[in-house]
């Protein structure tokens, strides 16, 4: 399939790595992280993050999703009706959602089951529509690529900060292995409840940004 | 850029069928996949209850077939009269099959079936796990937790008298709490009781803390703290269960 529609004059090289390039990824990491700076993805970031190995996988799933929806969003950029947009964008991101449950349903049995429907509701999740409707509709592919990557990856590293410390706290485990010493229980030390629900995740996130926000400075426009 | 109404709308179709496509291919190309997993799922948990592979050992894959067709034997009873059905009488395929005999027997007293007045009707047929080799028996149950349904393999030594083991199913139980009913603590706590007193059948209750004595009692488990309606969704279930084997538990006692 070619794409006429986006020729121009001096067509740029398709694969760019620049540095203007590389802060399209870094970018989402820190300074407008989806989760902390703009609190987007909120639930399921909740939900999925009581142990390490769960959270690892959905923000592998929601990188795959909204990597993928970008690029696809960026490929029919110049042919979708902007009267439909919307709708097409949600029709590419929930075909690539079911999929991913699909696959995960298929291949990672166990932790498709204590993800359960977060995996679907990737559809709904703020990040995916937001990026392909403020990045992917006006920029190239590869672009939108690396965009979608360092999206997911900054809800990734939020993801993955957020269960070290519940299931730490909250189960006394890393990824399913016990680090909390049997003499520390012996001595009185017991699991914190607060972790393994919501407002255990609420709270750490809420921390989570007061750190990130004392560090980079940034400050909510009001 | 404007774009006319027919375009409008021959893109919104080619993209239904673009997504649609994908999504049926995807779906047919893993399907068998998936069903094996939610197969071999159900049938590590019977397996455990019936204290397969053994203490500490784990299985997965194909070997969670091959040590279920080595060592399980499914069976099915009449659930008025407790005499045991050939797996072609107990009629399975009009009871919905998922794809195999097996699984049908274990799902037939989920079923939400209601009689007439409004009460659960009761399974026809009765679904039994036996090991091969030491006659252990695991029992299917079906209930309803806080949440969502619950399920549990109990598994009883060949008179039916004694709890040999039993894992849990919570799915949809709120975790580190319901979701505790498939730690071990809770499992292990079902190991040695009894539902039997005297010569009456008894179900095995699952209260607070205080009300039993779990150490000597051997008629009740501790439920969990903080998950009070889950436990009282395992008592109902297991009381249920029990009542509803009866027919089969005269039989060999």
């Amino acid at each position: 399939m070619s794409s006429p529609a986006t020729e121009v004059a001096e067509r740029p090289p398709l694969f760019v790595f620049d540095k203007k390039t590389r802060k399209i990824v870094t970018d989402p990491f820190s300074d407008n992280n989806p989760i902390t700076v703009q609190v987007l993805g909120i639930c399921s970031a909740l939900a999925v993050t009581t142990q390490v190995s769960t959270s690892l996988v959905m923000a592998a799933a929601v990188t795959t999703v909204v990597a993928g929806s970008n690029v696809a969003i960026s490929l029919l950029r110049n042919f979708i009706p902007p009267q439909i947009r919307i709708v097409v964008q949600l029709s590419v991101v929930a075909s690539l959602v079911i999929i991913v449950d699909q696959i995960l349903q298929a291949y990672m049995y166990d932790v498709s089951k204590t993800l359960s429907v977060f995996v679907g509701l990737i559809i709904t999740n703020c990040i995916v529509m937001g990026r392909a409707e403020a990045f992917a509709m006006a920029n190239p592919p590869w672009q939108s690529f690396l965009d979608g990557l360092g999206n997911g990856l900054g809800y990734g590293i939020i993801l993955f900060t957020v269960s070290v410390f519940r299931e730490i706290l909250g189960s006394g485990k890393l990824l399913g292995f016990t680090v909390i010493p049997q003499a520390a229980y012996d001595m009185g030390y017991a699991n914190m409840g607060l972790m393994v629900l919501a407002p255990g995740a609420f709270i750490l996130l809420g921390l989570l940004i007061w750190a990130q926000r004392t560090y980079t400075g940034y400050v909510e426009e009001v | 850029m404007a774009f006319s109404n027919a375009y409008t709308f021959g893109f919104a179709a080619a993209i239904c069928i673009v997504c649609s496509t994908a999504l049926a291919g995807v779906s047919l190309a893993l399907k068998p996949m998936q069903e094996a997993n939610a197969r071999r799922d159900l049938q590590k948990n019977i397996l455990q209850a019936l204290d397969l592979p053994g203490e500490g050992q784990e299985v997965s894959g194909e070997a969670i077939d091959r040590l279920w067709n080595d060592k399980v034997e499914v069976k099915a009873v009449s659930s008025t009269t407790g005499q045991p059905l050939s797996l072609a009488e107990a009629d399975l395929s009009k009871n919905g099959t998922i794809d195999s005999a097996d699984f049908a027997l274990a799902r037939l007293a989920v079923k939400d079936k209601k009689d007439a007045k409004g009460q659960p009707m009761k399974p026809e047929v009765l679904g039994l796990f036996v090991r091969k080799d030491n006659g252990t028996v695991a029992v299917p149950m079906f209930g309803k937790g806080l949440w969502g349904d619950i399920s549990a393999y109990i598994a009883f030594d060949p008179q039916m008298t004694t709890v040999k083991g039993a894992t849990f199913f919570a799915p949809k139980e709120t975790p580190g709490l319901g979701a505790e009913i498939t730690a071990t603590p809770f499992k292990k706590a079902w190991v040695g009781k009894t539902i039997v007193e005297g010569s009456k059948t008894t179900p095995i209750r699952v209260l607070k803390g205080a009300e039993c004595q779990e150490a000597t009692d051997p008629h009740c488990v501790d439920g969990i703290s903080g998950a009070t309606l889950t436990s009282v969704g395992v008592d109902k279930m297991v009381d249920v269960t029990v009542a509803m084997y009866e027919p089969y538990f005269k039989t060999v006692r």
